[in-house]
């Protein structure tokens, strides 16, 4: 259940050119806010929207193709999504692009937060000559689609009533801890074991395995980082995520 | 054989990207990966960079990374 | 503590293990498993109605990224660019103004009156900051327009193909493809705007080129040292008008070009650098709303950011340029001095004459503001009707006073009088206005020459005389600081030409007074000028787009020493070599395109490949 006095704080990502912009300021409208992050010169950008008796925040991350720690865009997204705990991601995929854009929907996914999908310029990809079937994609996502236009407006409702859904739902989980057990009462959909896991290969995942299950059962950094995210960063040769866990164990 | 190699207009498919750090991590990002179909579209009015089409979409990189992205003709 | 340090060994560990037998490096594997990941759900998610091998965007790419037809549409395109920011903007500056004037006046009667010849502190300053701000908000056309310029070629995707033809030519000198736009809105071969050039830089992804084009649009052509150069081409170069201009136009861009290598290859060294792999999205019709959205941003960030600040800086310059102010004594003197012009004008009218008394004390000043006021208003009254308005105004402030500013011949109840006393009040008060501005100006004059600027210049001359700079161009180019458009103006001021006469005027007079002047002291400030940072909200621009005050006060030290070593180095070296104006000229132009050819050359440090 989502906290009732605390603000619902929904981080906005997505690649560049997917038009996240455009539907961030879909749904904000004139209430915005520009900032920056600090000590670099990209901006914040946060808004928000009242629905159905909630105000929600919108935080605009920087576009990012993927979650690695080589560039500042990239270290400040995940630096949010890690510390400012946002009880939702909203990642904006590029309908006609959606290979690679799926590549960064997969790595949002293993940071523990909860993601609804506004599956974007949906005419672009009807001009391409092909269409997506949503209700397929959300099940082998294990999340919500939402299909949006956001050029021409379209998808606002239902977007806004996705996100609701998905904080007010029975089997929200806020925490890096056990996920959803997937009944599908919450989302007429059904799923396994919460959202979408990549399968990284029968010669990496025992070694993942391992490291997930030594993560989680570090007090310390169980409750920081989310075990999954981790090890693959980890493994990954991440030098970030590498500095964040001895910074831990300096107890900084 | 290496995506430099590769004449306009023409498709290979990769074998491997050779490139480590940054450079190599973004191109796999982007979707350069063993087995992904690649287009050359074209080259730059100053030959530099190169257009390519590869996963439906289109993307320029400099032939000195061109260099490092092993393939097969298609 | 022991688990986190078994766990980062037991990576490194499982990470050298995994190398060694499956002979690939684990982060491939991972980044191949997601898109395996990705394509299986793509194809199962994806109904393929038609194949569509030819788009729209393909076809126009055809076109514009052509190796022929795609240079020169680009070349279109920025020329359309110009045409609509800086020409129609500055265009739009013509209406703009009046009403900013019409703001300034309207502030300016709030304020406590001019004095006879000295003005009230309050009023000084007020007027001096505002002055500085005005200038800048001048400017507001011009970026409005170039800021939905730019946000129009951002969300068609056009940006991307700039990059694209262009990068290869910019990588030479350590810059990007993107660095294209910032530099040529800051004024490349045509004068522009720094500000919305760099603030452009923000859409440039890779941090060093992102950094080395911020220094460098500084020493772009900015559109406000225009009148100068004109001003010294035309008084020392006037058979060379044309290839001067060329010169001045394309110098900037050769020496930027430099400038930036030697940045990219020196302090710039360990900045990070992106690897270049740029996507081309497809083209996309940008929305009004979006483009208004994006351009009203920009400006707010404008004003809340930069504004705030020149306004202290606006007001520090006028202080520099004031303070101390003229002392006590010569203030004694100059009151003399109009104390006796005024005796003058009373006995002129003699003391018998009606309204004597009416100017007597006070008044004198009350009368000499409403001369002035009803001058201006009539200036600016258009047809017969405003005039005549401006006429019923006046006469409504003050009868009497009315009557002598009209000469004497005005109407009573319907007949046309003619009040020969207020006439000879009017022939002897025009004799006395134009003795007040004379002093005023004598005033304005020393103020700055005494002043903290003023001083600055003097204290400087031995060092600036190898640049051909005596004081007087000192005070010049130091007020130039806070904004270009000063210079002429102050020039005005230092070689006394009233405000409003025209530019040949002033040139005449600079001329009479420098008369050891020749071509090699003009062409040294021109080239100074040329580096010389353009103005203060520029390089605030620089401090809010690097993030850093270290830089910008980097960016507005270095275009000086440049600009005073090529001031030196044509001047002196000019002069030692006997070359005349148009020979250094030339010799210093063939020196820099060589020299920036060169830098081409010079293989970048920055790309490192690690193969395996």
């Amino acid at each position: 259940m989502k906290n009732r006095s605390s603000e619902v704080i929904v981080a906005v990502a997505g690649q560049p050119n997917s038009g996240k912009s455009t539907i961030f300021n879909m749904l904000t409208g004139a209430r915005q806010h520009v900032a920056n992050y600090p000590g670099i010169t990209v901006e914040k950008r946060t808004g928000r929207y009242g629905y159905k008796e909630d105000t929600v925040t919108l935080v605009d991350l920087p576009g990012t193709y993927s979650l690695t720690s080589y560039s500042p865009e990239e270290r400040i997204a995940r630096d949010f999504l890690l510390h400012e705990k946002p009880i939702i991601i909203l990642d904006i995929v590029d309908a006609s692009n959606l290979e690679r854009n799926l590549y960064l929907t997969f790595q949002l996914a293993e940071m523990g937060i909860p993601l609804v999908i506004a599956l974007n310029m949906m005419d672009v990809a009807e001009n391409r000559g092909f269409e997506i079937d949503k209700n397929k994609l959300s099940e082998l996502l294990g999340v919500p689609v939402v299909p949006t236009v956001g050029s021409k407006g379209r998808g606002k409702k239902e977007l806004k009533e996705a996100i609701l859904n998905t904080y007010k739902s029975d089997h929200f989980q806020t925490d890096y801890g056990e996920a959803c057990k997937g009944c599908g009462a919450c989302l007429g959909m059904s799923r396994e074991k919460g959202s979408f896991r990549v399968d990284y290969g029968e010669k990496l995942e025992p070694i993942l395995s391992s490291f997930e299950k030594r993560l989680s059962d570090d007090p310390e950094l169980s409750l920081r980082y989310p075990a999954r995210w981790l090890s693959v960063k980890l493994m990954e040769g991440d030098s970030e995520a590498h500095r964040l866990v001895e910074s831990l164990k300096r107890g900084e | 054989m290496t995506l430099n190699d590769i004449k306009l207009g023409c498709e290979c498919r990769i074998v491997e990207v050779n490139l480590g750090g940054a450079t190599g991590q973004r191109l796999m990002d982007m979707g350069f990966t063993p087995g992904t179909k690649v287009k050359i579209v074209r080259n730059a009015p100053l030959v530099d960079p190169v257009n390519l089409l590869l996963r439906g979409y289109h993307v320029s990189i400099r032939h000195n990374e061109a260099k490092g992205v092993e393939v097969e003709q298609l | 503590m022991e688990a986190e340090k078994d766990i980062l060994e037991s990576v490194e560990l499982a990470r050298e293990e995994f190398l060694l037998r499956q002979k690939i490096a684990p982060e491939k594997v991972i980044a191949q498993k997601r898109y395996q990941a990705a394509e299986e759900i793509a194809e199962r998610a994806i109904r393929r109605e038609k194949t569509i091998t030819r788009t729209v965007t393909d076809r126009i790419d055809r076109i514009v990224c052509n190796r022929f037809l795609g240079p020169v549409i680009l070349l279109a395109v920025i020329y359309l660019f110009y045409e609509l920011a800086i020409v129609q903007g500055y265009k739009a500056t013509t209406y703009t103004w009046p009403v900013l004037a019409a703001l300034k006046d309207l502030i300016a009667s709030i304020l406590p009156s001019p004095g006879f010849i000295f003005d009230p502190l309050l009023r000084s300053v007020f007027i001096g900051v505002i002055d500085g701000i005005f200038a800048v908000l001048n400017y507001l056309p011009i970026f409005v327009i170039l800021f939905a310029l730019i946000a129009i070629m951002e969300d068609t995707g056009y940006m991307a193909r700039v990059a694209f033809i262009l990068d290869r030519v910019f990588r030479y000198f350590g810059l990007h493809g993107q660095s294209a736009l910032p530099l040529i809105l800051s004024g490349v071969f045509v004068g522009g705007c720094v500000i919305p050039g760099v603030l452009a830089c923000r859409g440039i992804k890779d941090e060093k080129a992102k950094l080395a084009t911020i220094l460098i649009c500084p020493l772009m052509n900015c559109l406000a040292k225009t009148p100068l150069y004109i001003l010294l081409v035309g008084m020392f170069f006037a058979a060379y008008k044309g290839p001067m201009m060329f010169f001045i136009a394309t110098i900037t861009i050769i020496i930027a070009l430099s400038v930036a290598k030697i940045l990219s290859l020196t302090l710039l060294r360990k900045t990070e650098t992106a690897p270049f792999v740029l996507e081309m999205p497809p083209y996309h019709i940008p929305t009004i709303g979006g483009v208004l959205r994006r351009c009203v941003e920009r400006l707010w960030l404008f004003v809340k950011k930069i504004m705030t600040i020149v306004v202290v800086f606006a007001l520090v310059v006028y202080l520099l340029l004031s303070v101390p102010g003229v002392s006590g004594d010569r203030k004694t003197y100059y009151q003399d001095q109009a104390n006796h012009k005024i005796e003058v004008f009373f006995n002129k009218i003699g003391s018998a004459n009606p309204y004597a008394k009416l100017l007597e004390g006070q008044n004198l000043t009350i009368f000499a503001n409403y001369w002035d006021d009803y001058k201006k208003a009539k200036m600016g009254a258009g047809s017969k009707e405003a005039k005549a308005a401006v006429d019923e105004r006046f006469r409504e402030k003050n009868g009497e006073f009315f009557k002598i500013v009209k000469r004497g011949k005005y109407t009573v109840g319907g007949k046309k009088v003619n009040d020969n006393a207020a006439g000879k009040v009017n022939k002897a008060y025009k004799k006395l206005s134009s003795e007040r501005n004379k002093i005023r100006r004598e005033i304005d004059e020393e103020t700055i020459t005494g002043s903290v600027m003023g001083r600055l210049g003097v204290w400087m001359e031995p060092v600036t005389k190898y640049a051909g700079f005596n004081w007087r161009t000192n005070i010049g180019l130091v007020s130039a600081f806070a904004a270009k458009e000063n210079i002429v103006a102050t020039m005005g001021s230092i070689y006394k030409t009233p405000p409003g006469e025209a530019e040949e005027a002033l040139g005449a007079r600079m001329k009479e007074k420098e008369k050891g002047w020749t071509p090699l002291h003009a062409l040294a400030i021109i080239l100074f000028m040329t580096m010389y940072p353009p103005c203060i909200p520029a390089m605030l621009s620089v401090r809010l787009e690097t993030g850093s005050t270290k830089w910008m006060l980097f960016a507005i030290f270095y275009p000086i020493v440049l600009g005073s070593i090529f001031a030196v180095l044509v001047f002196t070296g000019g002069n030692l070599l006997g070359l005349s104006g148009i020979q250094a000229m030339i010799a210093f132009y063939v020196f820099a395109l060589t020299l920036t050819i060169l830098m081409g050359f010079i293989k970048n440090r920055d790309i490192s490949e690690e193969y395996g």
